[in-house]
């Protein structure tokens, strides 16, 4: 049926993908076209059908059954996956830099689809799985550049995968050994208050922080995030580690309700505000351009997770779910915005250290404009789509009466401002120079006008929420 | 011996591997203390199954699963440090690079070290 044909298929067309090593470009085009469609379907299915929707592979009965769970919060997130997924795969094929037997192609589509397969997962070691293979794919992108630095931040980025898999498989032995499911939804109504428990949220919060490089297990991302094809970045930070947050929300929100106390959801107040610091200031440090906007990841993910502290902490979860979800959208796209904008002028300037780009900033006012668009959003100005979603953020802290969280966003927005900022005003500064220097490398004004259009889409965020969560109304997270 | 103990053992072994892999900085050491790390949770995995007559076969299904993981996963990882080992001459986490690329005002000039893509 459709579920199972939009799971498997890009998994199939992977292979595809892989073994017809001349034509990878056209099976990633194909492939993209085909799951961007399978998705849409699978979404307008769920809003035409009851909603959560469940489905039992295979048809066992309860209990047995790897269940796949529809409900609106995965159904965003694959919605989100499909429109940003298809809008950079249509990048990467009109960037005539990558060639047609480049390992991009088959492991974009693996981890496109274990991604899906992670969103739709109701069942413990189904998680498992996909987590595995979106942490093979993630590093086999990282890798696939080819320099020093790729190869070592990617291994850096297996290693700490690896750990967190095992963290979060060692978890769900110690759920399964107490409760006998693997199932969330009977999980969720059986767990009960006891060391067990507990230790397994631990031991799978750890793992899930690491792999979606909360701080202060952010580390490994920077590096990793800056050294690959832009468009890789882009889907490392807008989608990949969003997937990390996604499931801390399923387990912390969801699963383990029940048995969570207000005292403990302050650890993700904690370290979203240390991200949220720590990752704009180093964002204001950094020597090279694309690791401005990985530390801009690490300090957005802090933000996501001041909404799950605001999840957990307000007694109806509704406000602080649908800001996480806009929240989670709108950066994903202005990421997106801002790693293309930063990838074009690293190739117009043949590098990206902040002296080297200085010069050629200017000649590129489509990226620039970009670029600012993107920090506009990312800070949480009018008219994006950040803007809604931190004004539903502050709403919610607001509620919550939590003065320092609402201090935390504010200030974040200002140090999003100041490093946004810091990069315009780089090129501002040396417009008389810009003008007599040619750039090293002519960019395809193609690839300027695609950022600069996913910049409008941004724009666009800003005044469709409403019908959205007309659409897709989150009440609750399981 | 009984289920019980063999599940403590594996915490031990959980343990060691973490600590193995997060101390030691050569990198063929921590992909074995990965896989010690994992060897421990299917330990944990089995010493449950044991606890029925017969053995738990869903615990069996999903170790099975994991072993398989497991493999995949060191395969990569042991690929990635023969590319290091080629390109670096030794095998361990270059961490001055993180040093390097973090604090470096653009007022003057910063050392930018390798050329990046």
């Amino acid at each position: 049926m459709l579920v199972a044909a939009f799971l498997s298929a890009p998994l199939l067309l992977a292979v595809a993908c892989l073994l017809d090593v001349t034509r990878r470009r056209l099976w990633m085009g194909i492939t993209a076209v085909i799951v961007f469609v399978l998705s849409w379907s699978v979404v307008l299915y769920w809003l035409d059908s009851a909603q959560p929707m469940q489905l039992a592979l295979g048809g066992f009965a309860e209990g047995l059954a790897i269940r796949l769970l529809l409900d609106t919060f995965s159904i965003g997130m694959i919605a989100l996956t499909a429109t940003l997924g298809a809008l950079l795969s249509l990048y990467a094929m009109l960037d005539s830099d990558l060639a047609e037997h480049d390992w991009l192609w088959p492991l974009w589509i693996l981890l496109w689809g274990s991604m899906n397969l992670l969103y739709l997962s109701g069942d413990l070691f189904n998680i498992y799985v996909a987590l595995e293979l979106l942490g093979l794919a993630a590093v086999g992108l990282v890798v696939r550049s080819n320099t020093p630095d790729a190869i070592s931040a990617g291994m850096r980025y297996l290693l700490v995968s690896l750990v967190g898999s095992l963290f979060y498989l060692m978890a769900v032995v110690l759920l399964y050994g107490q409760y006998g499911v693997l199932d969330v939804l009977l999980l969720a109504e059986q767990i009960q208050p006891e060391p067990a428990s507990w230790l397994a949220l631990a031991l799978l919060s750890a793992g899930l922080i690491a792999k979606t490089a909360l701080f202060p297990l952010h580390v490994w991302l920077p590096p990793a995030h800056s050294a690959v094809h832009p468009m890789v970045s882009a889907v490392l930070s807008g989608l990949v580690v969003k997937t990390g947050a996604y499931l801390l929300f399923v387990f912390w929100g969801g699963v383990f309700a029940g048995i969570i106390t207000p005292a403990s959801a302050t650890l993700f107040a904690w370290l979203g505000a240390g991200a949220v610091f720590w990752g704009s200031v180093q964002a204001l440090l950094a020597n090279r351009l694309k690791l401005v906007v990985a530390w801009s990841t690490v300090a957005q993910l802090g933000y996501v997770f001041l909404l799950l502290y605001l999840l957990l902490v307000l007694p109806d979860p509704a406000l602080a779910l649908m800001a996480a979800f806009y929240f989670i959208l709108s950066h994903a796209l202005a990421k997106s915005v801002m790693f293309i904008a930063a990838g074009n002028i690293k190739v117009a300037a043949g590098g990206d250290g902040m002296t080297q780009i200085a010069h050629t900033l200017a000649q590129h006012p489509k990226s620039m404009t970009s670029f600012a668009i993107a920090g506009i959003s990312l800070a949480g100005l009018p008219p994006t789509g950040g803007f809604i979603a931190k004004w539903m953020m502050l709403e919610g802290a607001l509620s919550a009466q939590s003065w320092w969280v609402l201090a935390v966003m504010l200030v974040g927005g200002l140090l999003t401002v100041a490093y946004t900022l810091r990069v315009l005003a780089l090129g501002m500064s040396n417009k008389a120079i810009a003008a007599t220097n040619p750039p090293v490398h002519t960019i395809a004004p193609r690839l300027e006008f695609f950022g600069l259009g996913l910049a409008i889409l941004v724009v666009v965020l800003g005044f469709s929420a409403g019908w959205m969560f007309a659409y897709l109304p989150m009440q609750k997270v399981l | 011996m009984t289920a019980g103990l063999f599940f403590a053992l594996a915490v031990v072994l959980f343990l060691l591997g973490f600590f193995i892999q997060a101390l030691r900085p050569a990198l063929m050491l921590k992909v074995l203390g990965l896989n010690v790390m994992s060897v421990a949770v299917f330990m944990a995995f089995l010493a449950l199954a044991n606890r029925h007559t017969p053995a738990d076969p869903v615990v069996h299904a999903m170790v099975l699963t994991g072993i398989v993981v497991a493999i995949s996963a060191t395969a990569f990882a042991l690929a990635l440090i023969r590319a290091l080992q080629h390109r670096n001459g030794h095998t361990q986490l270059d961490l001055a690079q993180l040093d390097r690329e973090r604090v470096c005002s653009d007022a003057h000039d910063c050392h930018d070290a390798k050329e990046r893509h």
